[in-house]
């Protein structure tokens, strides 16, 4: 081993095995993934403009450093009986995604289908949630090492005995702001919260992910009622 | 074929180790001072990251200086700025001594390196200011990654002629290491950059893109690196030759071979055989790292008494401890059973922490230990830091392991249990990782010690020998040579 180009041609072979193997073996296999039609539309669907705004937020701050965006298989992990997901993440779930943010280390809870467990509802109840847990996560979830957020917020000064507007972030309490002063969100505090509004993906059926068979109802049994159809089934 | 034809080594043309220090001086000590300014911002960085999970609203009102922002900055910091910097400056060394050859590339290498740190810089401070490309492993903005890459391909071509203009033809191992690294680490470089930042991949194939880059900079680049300094020194410091020869060429290619495969974990959401050829390489690794483990325990045996002699060994064995360690670590991996117990737990970064700060940090402070009086031709300014530096850096490397690895095992085993809530999982698991930032603390003191004792040594060199001194004596000797007299 006294020659440095054959040193250089051996490290070629190696280097150019793990660069076919890993780098484009998976590019051949996944690079053409395509959308798959679900009734009326196709999966996955695209993100409206609002929540894409919010991705941004989401990568600028490294909120995946903390949280997953994937929903292990049921034989190595128990996120599906956790409730993060009806069934585990698969290549298909992510094709829309730049940059794909799966997480490495959990120190908070797997954001997978958040958008299913605090959904967007008609009240804002989870809005204003996940809105004061992005203001101080103390608030919904004491005891939680998530660090606050405050950037994201406004503090705007009320003239003398001007009641709170509409806008602000409802705060009771020890952390209520002082007279006179109010919190309202920014445009990116909304726009992070419509990104994990639209953070529902493990909730579609593929097929090769299929959800699971709901278990049959309390006494219930295999064998079917004389004459009943075999509808039940289909 | 390869070795250009040189004149068979005379009395006269033969070089000195002083006169090839004095060739190599500017360049490398340029870039450890380079490598000590980043080491002490990536601390400080690593510092307030950890500090944050121990007080999560401390200094929570700066967005530059939030969790997610300062963790990737600290490490692009201490593997780009400091790893890497110092590294190379440890190789062009090994690559003059080894080849017995005068370094004439200062200039063009000295450039490279100032561009070096001007992308370490865009990067760092690109990701605190948000500027992060969102893929874990490979954080540098767009405005980043080809700074680095072009510097890094100045200063490598600088290495490769250093390399061709060798007067020794016969390549001992540390040469075989340097090799690896300087021509592994622009093509996973550019790989990654090329598919991950400027022409994207799409969906998961960014993350086994990144998982290959990420693991590749760890067993292709900053470990070849870091071996060859423990090939260079562990022989020469202990005074015996290297154990095997065949071994050692056993070992490096075996590293060649599996090194490039690992990387993609169990429970990804990518087609299974990928992870299962991946977890599978990590496995094999077992035998290279072996194979080092049992020639430099080999070289070393019967004359342990040198450990305690020479302080640059200490660093350099206790770094290579760490390096078997981290390669159990991973080789675990491939066992399927503890591969989902220690999926997203913090079991990457308690190995992350042993081969940065335990494997790399001390094998190349070891190197510096012994490089620096060489080239400075004075001891060190504080030469008691030196142990004290060893002390606390151990001890926080031991720390950070005694609770990083029980709290993955303890977060691991307790998701396994789905009757277990999560937050009462991870209440379970702080107290190890609060204690664990404590080995943080004691890591930042010793590499305190460390950029002082350094960069007051090479100011007291200036001092003593800054040539402007003579210049500005040369200049200045019309107007004052009276008074000067």
């Amino acid at each position: 081993m006294n020659h440095g180009p054959l040193i250089f041609l051996g490290l070629l072979f190696t280097m150019a095995s793990s660069w076919c193997g890993l780098v484009l073996a998976p590019q051949l296999q996944l690079g053409n993934q395509q959308p798959v039609a679900k009734g009326s539309t196709s999966y996955p669907p695209n993100r409206p403009g609002l929540a894409n705004q919010g991705r941004e937020i989401y990568r600028a701050n490294g909120c995946f450093y903390c949280h997953s965006q994937q929903v292990g298989p049921r034989d190595s992990s128990s996120d599906i009986t956790r409730g993060w997901g009806k069934r585990h993440s698969v290549a298909q779930d992510y094709i829309n995604d730049l940059p794909v943010m799966l997480g490495s280390r959990r120190l908070g809870p797997d954001l997978m289908n958040v958008g299913v467990r605090r959904a967007e509802d008609e009240t804002g109840t989870n809005l204003v949630w996940h809105l004061q847990h992005l203001y101080n996560p103390q608030i919904t979830s004491p005891g939680s090492i998530m660090p606050s957020y405050p950037y994201l917020f406004e503090k705007r000064q009320l003239s003398r005995g001007q009641a709170h507007t509409a806008e602000a972030l409802p705060l009771s309490g020890r952390f209520a702001p002082p007279e006179g002063i109010e919190i309202v969100p920014k445009p990116e505090a909304f726009a992070l919260v419509h990104y994990l509004f639209s953070l529902q993906s493990a909730e579609v059926a593929l097929f090769e992910a299929p959800l699971p068979v709901p278990p049959p109802p309390v006494g219930d049994t295999n064998a079917a009622p004389a004459g009943a159809t075999n509808s039940a089934a289909k | 074929m390869s070795v250009p034809s040189q004149p068979s080594l005379s009395a006269d043309d033969a070089v000195s180790p002083s006169q090839i220090d004095a060739s190599c001086r500017l360049a490398v000590l340029g870039l450890f001072v380079g490598a000590a300014l980043w080491l002490a911002i990536g601390t400080a960085l690593w510092l307030v990251a950890s500090l944050k999970l121990i007080g999560p609203d401390f200094l929570s009102h700066c967005p530059c200086l939030t969790y997610g922002r300062v963790k990737p900055a600290a490490t692009n910091a201490f593997i780009y700025g400091f790893a890497s910097q110092a590294a190379l400056g440890v190789a062009l060394w090994q690559l003059c001594r080894l080849g017995r050859v005068l370094l004439t590339h200062t200039v063009v290498w000295v450039i490279g390196s100032k561009f070096w740190n001007l992308g370490v810089a865009l990067a760092v401070f690109g990701i605190l200011a948000g500027d992060t490309t969102g893929i874990e492993g490979f954080e540098a903005p767009r405005y980043a990654s080809p700074v680095l890459f072009v510097a890094y391909s100045v200063m490598a071509v600088c290495a490769l002629l250093t390399f061709r203009e060798r007067r020794e033809p016969t390549l001992y191992v540390s040469q075989w290491y340097l090799l690896a690294a300087l021509f592994s680490f622009p093509w996973l470089y550019s790989t990654a950059a090329a598919l991950l930042v400027f022409a994207p991949v799409r969906g998961v194939l960014q993350v086994v893109i990144s998982g290959w880059f990420a693991n590749g900079l760890k067993t292709l680049w900053l470990t070849p690196l870091c071996l060859a300094s423990v090939f260079y020194f562990l022989p020469k410091l202990t005074e015996r030759p290297l154990h095997s020869r065949a071994l050692a060429a056993y070992g490096f290619w075996l590293l060649a071979i599996f090194g490039g495969w690992g990387g993609i974990a169990v429970g990804l959401p990518v087609p299974r055989w990928i992870p299962a050829v991946s977890t599978t390489a990590a496995g094999l690794m077992l035998i290279p790292v072996l194979a080092v483990a049992v020639n430099c325990w080999l070289t070393i045996e019967g004359n342990w008494r040198k450990l305690l002699a020479s302080p640059a060994l200490r660093f350099i064995a206790f770094g290579l401890v760490c390096y078997i360690v981290t390669g159990v670590m991973s080789a675990l991996g491939a066992s399927h059973r503890l591969s989902s117990i220690r999926r997203l737990t913090s079991y990457t970064e308690a190995h992350q922490m042993l081969f940065l700060f335990g494997f790399v940090a001390m094998t190349l402070a070891g190197a510096i230990y012994y490089i620096v009086p060489r080239l400075t031709q004075q001891e060190w300014a504080r030469p008691t830091f030196v142990n004290f530096h060893f002390g606390v850096a151990a001890a926080g490397v031991l720390l950070c392991i005694v609770t990083f690895l029980p709290a993955s095992l303890k977060q691991g085993f307790g998701m396994a249990d789905a009757g277990k809530l999560f937050p009462e999982i991870l209440n379970s698991i702080l107290p190890f990782i609060r204690v664990g930032t404590f080995g943080v603390i004691l890591i930042a003191a010793g590499n305190v010690a460390f950029v002082v004792n350094l960069i007051w040594t090479c100011a007291r060199f200036l001092a003593a020998n800054c040539p402007c001194q003579e210049w500005l004596a040369v200049s200045v000797k019309p107007a004052t040579a009276g008074a000067a007299r």
